[in-house]
């Protein structure tokens, strides 16, 4: 247990949960945007968790890389799917935002709620 | 009752995701590793075109990808098309901002106080030169194009707070300008080279400034994105705000 | 043939340019947007007509298991097309309506079109995750972008269930990563029967929860009766044929691809069966899909739910696993991808006719507009599958391939059956309402040379297919032989040689 992995991984599984408790509880838009999030910040840490093993440093090669001590280095894919992933989830929660303001003109709420007699359009 | 469901399901889950890490059978398992795996180590020893070296050091030429931030290598050049599939979804997610929020009402503006918009223009200059530093040196160092254009974005956003200026539409011509040309950078990889976003600039000195020339361009292209999308994102919103301030 | 990336790349590039054109002049960007799907639509009918072998197209220069490779075999190609024209034609519907949309609105479809290519021809497990999430977020975008609230309480309520999902996907993808070291999917493939079996099964799981919303599986749809209402007609019609399409085909590919080696050949885990999963979660959805279409009033949830009942079908002929049903799946997915478009497209000028989506309320509509119910009726015995339409070679291989299997399997010939029953009561009481005595005077239905040329083409495909399938059938009768794992023109070995192996 003294492991940091199980640490990051155990942390990444709570705020995921957290995460999953929030959206199946709330009717609040906003909380549901903001669990919503919390889910999305535990899964990138569990990505990197995953694939991290103890005492690795950053994948940025020094002076000089022994290929021998590649063991060393963390994985550096998990990372880069992280980065990518992370600009995902801002682009998801900026337009979940827009939504939900615009949400709020027309009902004047944010409490999600299914009204069936709306007027459509074509 | 809603919360017992709630409850009673991630109960569940967790005792699925426990049952499955406690299992005892045999096979890979996550959070066991202790070694890199072969797409990593190729990317770490840089022999994914099947060239090898013993050892990689700094000033070395010929490398079949010259960035010493490994991670830099994998977002823009080994998986580059994934990059620009997640710049594809900033883009969409501000377009579709300015689809839904994009009014016509009119904008109130207040003028700041005066310790904001005095200081403003100088603290933006500096966020500008440090944030040019981070995308310039995006495979040196952590950092790069994202939080270089996320910096951009924060020092506009600080002119906004200071003269209230409005957020022109110059951003949405950058926007697409960028856009368009990572996909142009992309099409020349093809004509040149015969595949979509293949390194058609070569590679020089590993660990210098200008060693990576493919991958400091497409870095500038990404932080001028990135930094137009987030004021133009932020400017959708902020008309909504200075409204209700007043309302 | 590596020209196939423009598939993916043409789109998008179009759509970075949306922003500049419309800022000069707005009408010009519309144009272009229809002309590059137009274009798209030629190219990858060329590439369908073209076609000999699968290859796969590498992106970056960096061999599959490093970077991201595209695979293009008849399967995507075809599906590819089935996008690309359905796409093309919803812009065409939407430039002909009374209601003007901004250029951001084509900007966003054009992304739309970009992602639902992406997905159907990356061979990566990652890159297919970026593309869900764009065809995601324009599709929230465009489903909210009418001006009525119902639209954006859709999106909303979509937003929540994909981003669900699309955390368990990420979570998925750091278990297989981290235990098989590849995100290639057809390493994946041999990498998943290495893992321990528990783990494996956990992130099987978590990638068909996700694939399910993207497929409208129950219980991950409650979100299709409202965001289909909610949204403007076009882009009802573009989540039923082409969104749900693609996913539909990611199911497919990886279903057969990364869960088994080669069709019929999914995996097991001791007592585990994911074959089981599939064929009873595709049960339920055809039953609670079909009766939830059964007692709508609203003719656009109707639609929706009817769809659900189809991808339900879909979903069972992929657990049944042999050539029959996926030829009959993928039979069924391209034609109903065809019906559902014309009736959404009939639909939406019905409901701007009379305005309201309450198909109660459209008695006598169709005795002044007699050839528009006409296609209503060819639309709806498209869908329900009656013979000499296009829907039934699909629903009827289906059945046969059902009735063949071992097993519980069987059950799928009276479940399809019976619902196919309920499609041709609910879709004919609607087509009796239109040609019934009116209540009160009809409205004039908004109708121009492009709305014709639309349905028309689309009507004349359902006939056509309905009556001759052979030209179809000849590029379907591929696909099975396609996705077998143990053959050297299979997917697997082709994306093996491209690593050099």
């Amino acid at each position: 247990m003294n492991n940091p992995v199980f640490l990051f991984g155990i942390g990444a599984f709570a705020l995921m949960m957290i995460g999953l408790y929030g959206v199946l509880t709330h009717k609040n838009i906003f909380r549901l945007i903001l669990s919503l999030g919390l889910m999305e910040t535990g899964v990138n840490l569990f990505i990197v968790a995953a694939s991290y093993w103890d005492g690795v440093r950053a994948p940025i090669l020094g002076k000089i890389f022994n290929v021998k001590t590649a063991d060393s280095y963390a994985d550096p894919l998990p990372q880069a799917l992280v980065l990518t992933s992370i600009v995902i989830g801002l682009g998801v929660t900026a337009l979940a935002l827009a939504l939900m303001i615009k949400y709020r003109e027309g009902t004047g709420t944010l409490e999600m709620e299914d009204k069936r007699e709306e007027e459509v359009e074509e | 009752m809603n919360k017992i469901a709630a409850i009673l399901m991630i109960g569940i889950i967790s005792y699925g995701v426990y049952a499955a890490f406690s299992s005892t059978q045999p096979g890979s398992k996550p959070f066991k590793r202790k070694a890199q795996n072969d797409v990593s180590r190729a990317y770490l020893a840089k022999t994914v075109n099947g060239k090898k070296h013993s050892s990689i050091m700094r000033g070395m030429k010929g490398l079949e990808n010259s960035s010493s931030n490994i991670v830099t290598a994998v977002v823009l050049d080994y998986r580059g098309f994934d990059t620009l599939g997640e710049v594809t979804v900033l883009f969409a997610a501000i377009a579709g901002i300015g689809l839904l929020l994009g009014g016509q009402k009119k904008r109130v503006i207040t003028p700041a106080g005066p310790i904001i918009s005095s200081l403003a223009p100088w603290i933006a200059l500096f966020i500008l030169i440090t944030s040019a530093y981070v995308f310039l040196h995006g495979h040196l160092t952590p950092g790069g194009g994202f939080p270089g254009g996320a910096m951009i974005a924060a020092g506009f956003l600080l002119m906004v707070l200071g003269f209230r200026t409005k957020p022109s539409g110059v951003f949405r011509m950058l926007e697409s300008f960028a856009g368009l040309s990572f996909v142009l950078v992309g099409l020349l990889g093809f004509l040149k080279k015969g595949s979509f976003l293949q390194n058609f600039m070569g590679t020089g000195e590993m660990g210098s400034l200008f060693g990576s020339l493919f991958i400091t361009v497409l870095y500038a292209i990404i932080g001028i994105k990135v930094a137009a999308e987030l004021s133009s994102g932020f400017g959708s919103f902020v008309k909504e705000d200075l409204e209700e301030e007043h309302e | 043939m590596k020209y196939s990336i423009f598939l993916i790349v043409a789109p998008m590039a179009m759509a970075f340019l949306v922003p500049f054109l419309g800022h000069v002049m707005p009408a010009l960007s519309k144009g272009l947007s229809f002309l590059t799907a137009l274009a798209g639509t030629v190219l990858s009918v060329f590439l369908l007509i073209t076609y000999k072998t699968p290859f796969t197209v590498i992106m970056g220069g960096w061999i599959p298991p490093f970077g991201i490779n595209l695979h293009v075999d008849m399967l995507s190609l075809l599906f590819a097309t089935v996008v690309y024209g359905a796409v093309t034609l919803g812009i065409a519907f939407q430039l002909s309506s009374v209601v003007v949309k901004k250029p951001y609105f084509y900007m966003l479809i054009l992304l739309l079109l970009t992602s639902l290519n992406g997905m159907i021809l990356t061979g990566d497990l990652f890159n297919l995750f970026v593309f869900m999430e764009i065809a995601g977020i324009s599709s929230w975008a465009l489903i909210a972008s009418g001006n009525k609230t119902a639209g954006v309480r859709g999106a909303l309520q979509y937003m929540v269930v994909a981003s669900l999902a699309s955390v368990a996907y990420l979570a998925a993808i750091a278990i297989i990563y981290s235990s098989t070291g590849t995100l290639n999917m057809a390493q994946i493939s041999g990498g998943l029967r290495e893992m321990n079996s528990a783990m494996a099964a956990l992130a099987v799981l978590l990638i068909l929860a996700s694939l399910f919303t993207e497929m409208e599986i129950f219980p991950f749809n409650s979100w299709v009766g409202s965001a289909y209402r909610g949204a403007p007609s076009s882009i009802s019609g573009l989540l039923s044929s082409a969104v749900a399409l693609a996913g539909a085909y990611a199911m497919l590919r990886i279903s057969y691809i990364v869960f088994g080696a080669g069709m019929g050949n999914i995996i097991r885990f001791g007592s585990f069966n994911i074959t089981s999963i599939l064929f009873w979660m595709g049960v339920v959805t055809v039953v609670t899909g079909e009766a939830s279409a059964f007692t709508q009033k609203d003719a656009k949830r109707m639609l929706a739910w009817s769809s659900v009942g189809q991808m339900g079908m879909i979903l069972m002929a992929i657990a049944i696993a042999s050539e029959k049903s996926i030829y009959g799946a993928v039979f069924a997915l391209i034609t109903h991808s065809i019906s559902k478009l014309l009736l959404f497209m009939i639909v939406g000028r019905l409901v701007s006719a009379t305005g309201t989506s309450d198909w109660t309320r459209w008695k006598g509509i169709g005795r002044k507009n007699s050839i528009l119910g006409i296609f209503f009726i060819i639309g709806a015995l498209g869908v329900t599958g009656i013979p000499l339409f296009a829907g039934f070679w699909g629903k009827f291989t289906i059945i046969g391939s059902a009735f063949k299997s071992t097993g519980s399997s069987y059950l799928g010939v009276y479940i399809i059956l019976a619902a196919t029953v309920m499609e041709a009561v609910y879709f004919l009481r609607l087509a009796h309402a239109l040609f019934e005595e009116p209540e009160r005077k009809p409205g004039k239905v908004n109708t121009g040379i492009v709305f014709w040329t639309c349905t028309t083409l689309l009507a004349l495909a359902v006939v056509i297919i309905g009556v001759f399938p052979a030209p179809l059938d000849r590029k379907i009768k591929k696909i099975p032989s396609e996705l077998r794992g143990d053959n050297t023109s299979g997917y697997i070995s082709t994306v093996y040689k491209a690593m050099g192996r």
